[in-house]
């Protein structure tokens, strides 16, 4: 009896031993896995060598549906325009930073995502829609189609996108001195439904930067930088006696933050984005 | 004993058997057969040496041509009869196959074909961030060794791709270009009215060229009917999207085009019987009933011009748009009454930019319906107050509008024209 069991033991061992294994090749190419790919253009080349590689950021010309709003009619870029929008961001915004702050300052807080859009976003309230930005990650520019960069005011609506972005990733990094937000306090998420004039009277730069204190942060960078010295002490004091004061603190306090967070000269930072842009 | 022993070496030995060749799914995995068949698209895009002829219909309307050369450098050239300079100047930019939620062909950066798609109406010519609903990314619908059919991701346009031959390549568009210009030359005629003639009937048509767009007018007993259907230039004359069918009549396109500059007009073939089309100083016939519920209309509404008359094809040609603050024109038929005869004036209003508020100066014209269907004004004097040095603007449109010939009446699809019936040259479009 008892062998019988040694036996039926052996041979389930053996069974056991023998069953096979199949070997699956999971290695299989899926589509689209690792991104796209397509023969390089001398377009590509430029962007590699003067954002990739130096900066780690992509910046996606051909038109992605996915990056974009889905229902929206939108046109892709031509490809004559990627270089010049891209020259003109670099030596407007990388530049100066480089300058000012040292080459490993962009390399290390960029948002890492250029998309390039042919036309403007229409949106159903008849506005349109010139650049709009995700979580310090991806600005997205439109009306590339358009770009001159003669049109001063275009370029600078551009650089106020990304300035206001880059802003955002800078106090996200490190946090802007806490007082900022008890210069003004009467933040509003109707800030839309006020003129331009009710707001600077109100000791903010732009309408957007009433909408809460981080947004008035960076609007602030971004219209000193854009505007400069003297075009933002016009600003200043084309506004309200009463606001005039508010407005100086803040600009003192923007200028402090750099220096103190960062080790940036902010003054002189302002002074070579001025150069760079009349230099366009 | 034995016999369960037996048993249980017989199970052991079944669960120990293998089937190696099982397999669920036979054949190709589902990314293998898609990535094959990209590279069999782009092989066949690419492969065609002479190119592809395109024909691209937008969502929005219409038809335009294109020639397209794919490379192998994931680039392509194009042409397109859209206007003469795409006509006459290749334009490169790059494409990409793409597996979405079916396998798709996508023109990713601008080109011609991106015009009809462009939401700005200063370069598409269409509608404010619709452009002429056309589309750049498609999807492989039916792939046949000559031709392709792909629909429009977005709005659901058409693409046709047709294998060209060498002759196709150096020509398609030239041909097709010289056909849209032919076609154009309507624009050039000084008249109103364009009577297109084919055997022994006769319909006036207008044409919008921008939409590519032609419509008839013909009569069923005294009431006048229209017909609209868009239409594409082919490489000997236009195509009816719908056919115009009436009386017996099939039209399909029109042939064999040609514009004779000297005499103004267009000689055209269907079904090789010619005809023609050219300009004509009075309707092919009148629209009585059209002149006769205008005339009749109670005053109880104004319509409106954006501008004073078009004259021998100059848009407002006397500026009365031109006057200062100038808001409208309010054509008022029966604005009132001046010692018991009823009156229509041709107001010019203008809104004070300040305050917004309205005022409103003009001829007043008595109005009367002729027998054959023509409103005839008589001046009887003017309503509110002139503005001081518009005298040159307003004599030549008070004397257009009073004119004793009068004007047709011609119903639109947003109002009626008014147009003159001294030499039909002259005209004013008015809005309800």
């Amino acid at each position: 009896m008892k062998n019988y069991y040694k036996i039926l033991a052996v041979f389930l061992g053996f069974s056991l031993l023998t069953a096979c294994t199949e070997k699956e090749n999971l290695d299989t190419d899926l589509v689209g896995l690792g991104g796209e790919t397509w023969v390089k253009g001398p377009v590509d080349n430029w962007l590699d060598q003067n954002y990739v590689s130096p900066y780690n950021i992509e910046v996606k010309y051909r038109f992605d549906r996915y990056e974009l709003a889905l229902g929206r009619v939108l046109s892709p870029p031509r490809e004559d325009k990627v270089i010049p929008v891209m020259e003109t961001i670099k030596s407007t915004w990388i530049e100066p930073y480089n300058l000012e702050a040292g080459p490993n300052f962009i390399k290390k807080l960029s948002p890492k995502q250029f998309v390039l859009v042919g036309s403007a976003s229409y949106n159903s309230n008849g506005t349109i829609t010139l650049g709009t930005a995700e979580g310090g990650r991806k600005i997205v520019l439109y009306v590339v189609n358009d770009f001159d960069k003669k049109q001063k005011d275009e370029v600078k609506q551009m650089l106020h996108t990304i300035h206001h972005e880059f802003g955002h990733i800078l106090h996200q990094t490190i946090m802007y001195p806490e007082e900022y937000k008890r210069v003004t306090t009467d933040y509003t998420a109707s800030w839309n439904d006020f003129s331009l004039a009710e707001a600077r009277s109100r000791g903010y730069i732009t309408e957007y930067a009433r909408s809460n204190p981080d947004d008035d942060f960076v609007e602030m960078i971004s219209i000193m930088l854009i505007e400069g010295r003297t075009g933002f002490n016009n600003i200043v004091s084309s506004a309200p006696e009463t606001a005039r004061p508010l407005l100086r603190r803040k600009e003192e306090l923007v200028v402090r933050y750099f220096k103190e967070a960062w080790n940036i000269d902010f003054y002189a930072l302002q002074t070579r984005t001025q150069t760079a842009i009349n230099a366009l | 004993m034995k016999r369960i022993f037996h048993l249980c070496l017989l199970v052991v030995m079944l669960l120990s058997a293998c089937d190696k060749k099982e397999e669920i799914a036979p054949g190709e995995k589902p990314d293998e057969r898609l990535n094959k068949t990209l590279t069999d698209y782009k092989n066949q895009l690419v492969g065609a040496e002479n190119g592809w002829k395109a024909v691209l219909y937008p969502d929005g309307g219409a038809a335009y041509s294109f020639y397209i050369k794919f490379n192998a450098n994931d680039r392509l050239s194009m042409l397109s009869d859209m206007n003469a300079s795409s006509a006459a100047t290749a334009l490169e930019s790059t494409y990409r196959l793409k597996a979405m939620q079916r396998p798709a062909l996508l023109f990713d950066t601008y080109n011609y074909m991106h015009i009809l798609a462009d939401p700005d109406p200063s370069k598409s010519n269409g509608e404010v961030g619709a452009g002429k609903y056309s589309d750049f990314e498609f999807s492989f619908e039916s792939v046949t060794p000559e031709a392709i059919t792909l629909t429009g991701n977005l709005q659901g346009s058409r693409l046709i791709l047709t294998k060209a031959t060498k002759d196709e390549a150096d020509n398609f568009i030239k041909r097709i270009a010289e056909k849209v210009k032919t076609f154009e030359s309507i624009n050039n005629f000084a008249t109103y009215f364009k009577k297109l003639v084919i055997g022994n009937s006769s319909y006036d048509i207008s044409v919008d060229t921008n939409l590519r767009q032609i419509t008839f007018t013909y009569f069923e007993g005294t009431t006048a009917k229209t017909f609209t259907t868009d239409y594409y230039y082919t490489e000997t004359g236009i195509t009816f999207l719908t056919p115009f069918a009436v009386g017996g009549l099939n039209i399909t396109g029109l042939n064999a085009i040609q514009y004779n500059a000297t005499n103004r007009n267009i000689s055209f073939t269907v079904n090789n019987v010619a005809g023609n089309i050219q300009e004509s100083a009075r309707p092919t016939r009148i629209d009585v009933e059209a002149a006769r519920s205008f005339f009749n209309a109670t005053g109880d509404d104004y319509l409106v011009a954006e501008s004073g008359f078009t004259v021998n094809g100059v848009p407002d040609a006397y500026k009365v748009s031109s006057i200062t603050n100038f808001y409208f024109v309010a054509f008022w038929p029966k604005y009132g009454t001046s010692n018991g005869q009823s009156y229509d004036i041709f107001g010019v209003v203008t809104q004070n930019p300040t305050s917004g508020q309205l005022t409103l100066f003009g001829p007043a014209a008595a109005s009367r319906l002729t027998t054959d269907g023509r409103i005839v004004y008589t001046l009887l004097g003017t309503v509110g107050t002139q503005p001081a040095g518009v005298e040159a603007i307003m004599t030549p449109t008070i004397a257009l509008w009073t004119n004793t010939q009068g004007f047709y009446v011609v119903t639109t699809q947003y109002g009626v024209d008014l147009v003159s019936a001294s030499d039909g040259k002259s005209w004013i479009n008015l809005y309800r």
